[in-house]
């Protein structure tokens, strides 16, 4: 148990990384991009929503795949399935759907009226004697793979997809079995178009080095107080392409008059640094080095979602890649269910508090992009406990490979020592 | 008639600039008003917070009074304003960035 500061040694337990000076050129070069979208985004499950978002048959819902240009409805059907379809009217190409959810049992494309069921069929032709040699039973809505971990529904941009949503999480996945993800059931979600690469915007958060300075009007004495006065990690967790990143939060911090009301009156644990009660189960992957001195884990789900997980409450920071240094980013907070007003005036609370918190961090990013983007930094260097973005590093080039002027090692090959 | 319920009748006063409905237009409110103004409303509200709290807790946020969701609003907008006061001694605290690009789409409920 880490009662102090907490140490040195994240990175050399995966010595495959490397040490050495990290290119910027991933982060910047358009052609490397372009590499990503194929290799990455349009070849790995990718979380849409959480099942709990359409509870009752009929109940649909329209995501957005913004880097693939796609819209995908994913509906829960008579037989309490989840389904999931294109959102491509099979007539004329115009979206079925248009808003963000709702409930049916029909879809009639506003364009002609082509009309289909919650299975996906061609169901209704207007003035169908026109049109010549329909085959019906082959102008379904174009079905897209869907799965759900833990109440998370992902799809797949692929027909067939390599493997199942199960192994892609992996030891991701069955280590994080288990957390009460289901009883956050009310939500609200921020949006910002930023101009920075998504693996930039990724990096803001699996490291809290920066926690006491960028964030030292906020959140630095509950995360890197005077115990921990650089902000390091408690942990680092390599799980194949998934990583986690352990947050170190302060147990004796003493909060300000209404940030302390907050805290009383929450409906639940919620997201709060050194709060930890350690009287909730949870499962073996949260918190992994059962520090007492946790206050929330930042796990990157390759490539990008991010679920950030406390003792009784998580977020989720999605990017979704628009350019080599465009991206849109979406914050989404779950909680259990306010029943009271002190209730509904606690989660206000901490949506706020992290909502400025994360304006801090968004304030550094497009800065950051320019450097890179002008060429005048050309080689980052990451400290012990900024090992998380390491690792992504790591994971994108070995897909990508060498390119863009960029050193990396080819896939299964280590990187060498510099 | 009072616009709070009985106890609170003294903070009548804040209801119409700071009974605020919406998350975002709270937020907004923020934005627009500077640190003396939000220090006024806070140093009015804030000592009287715990107790309204404490009743709220007994409130249940399905089909509440006009004067209760009247408090709970008080108290959203001071949950707004506070880290203005209690952590940047300004009103945003984002520095060389707009803080209205980070849009809410959805919030929470309204009351």
């Amino acid at each position: 148990m880490k009662n102090s500061q907490p140490g040195m040694n994240l990175t050399s337990k995966y010595p495959e990384l490397g040490t050495g000076p990290i290119s910027t050129g991933p982060y910047c070069d358009h052609d490397f991009f372009e590499k990503e979208v194929e290799v990455i985004f349009k070849k790995n499950w990718l979380w849409a929503i959480r099942e709990s978002e359409i509870p009752e048959p009929g109940d649909y819902m329209v995501k957005d795949l913004p880097t693939l240009r796609r819209s995908v409805i994913i509906i829960r059907g008579r037989d309490n399935k989840l389904r999931a379809f294109e959102n491509v009217c099979s007539h004329r190409g115009a979206r079925v759907v248009v808003g963000e959810k709702g409930c049916a049992h029909r879809f009639t494309c506003p364009f002609h009226a082509w009309t289909y069921n919650t299975e996906g069929a061609l169901v209704g032709v207007p003035d169908a004697v026109g049109y010549f040699d329909l085959d019906r039973s082959k102008l379904g809505l174009r079905v897209v793979p869907c799965e759900t971990w833990e109440g998370f529904v992902f799809v797949h941009p692929q027909d067939t997809p390599g493997e199942s949503l199960e192994e892609y999480l992996g030891d991701w996945g069955a280590a994080m079995r288990g957390y009460p993800f289901a009883n956050g059931s009310d939500r609200y979600q921020y949006q910002a178009v930023l101009n920075v690469n998504w693996k930039v915007a990724i990096d803001a958060f699996p490291e809290t080095l920066h926690v006491p300075y960028l964030h030292k009007d906020s959140v630095k004495p509950t995360l890197a107080g005077p115990r921990n006065p650089f902000g390091h990690l408690v942990d680092f967790v390599a799980y194949d392409r998934h990583r986690t990143a352990s947050v170190w939060g302060d147990k004796e911090y003493a909060a300000p008059k209404v940030q302390g009301l907050a805290y009383t009156h929450a409906s639940g644990p919620t997201i709060v640094g050194g709060r930890y009660s350690g009287q909730t189960a949870l499962p073996r992957g949260v918190n992994p080095a059962k520090s007492p001195n946790w206050s929330v884990d930042v796990n990157v789900v390759f490539p990008n979602f991010l679920v950030v997980i406390s003792e009784g409450m998580y977020f989720i920071h999605q990017m979704w890649p628009l350019a080599a240094n465009r991206t849109q980013y979406n914050l989404k907070g779950y909680y259990p269910a306010a029943k009271n007003g002190a209730q509904r005036f606690s989660q206000e609370y901490a949506m706020i508090e992290l909502r400025n918190t994360i304006l801090e961090d968004i304030s550094t990013m497009e800065g950051i992009q320019r450097s890179f983007d002008s060429g005048m930094i050309q080689n980052l260097h990451f400290h012990d406990h900024e090992v998380a973005l390491r690792h992504q590093y790591h994971i994108v080039t070995s897909l990508i490979g060498s390119n863009a002027g960029t050193k990396v090692a080819s896939p299964g090959r280590k990187l060498s020592h510099t | 008639m009072s616009l709070l319920p009985d106890e609170f009748q003294d903070l009548d006063a804040l209801v119409e600039e700071w009974a605020i409905p919406t998350s975002s237009a709270r937020a907004e409110k923020r934005l627009q008003s500077n640190i003396e103004c939000l220090e006024g409303f806070y140093n009015r509200l804030a000592p009287r917070a715990e107790r309204a709290l404490a009743y709220l807790q007994t409130i249940a946020l399905e089909g509440m009074s006009e004067r209760d969701s009247n408090l709970l609003r008080l108290l959203l907008t001071l949950a707004e304003v506070s880290p203005a006061i209690e952590w940047y001694g300004r009103p945003d605290g984002a520095i060389g960035l707009d803080s209205r690009r980070f849009k809410l789409v959805l919030e929470l409920s309204r009351v």
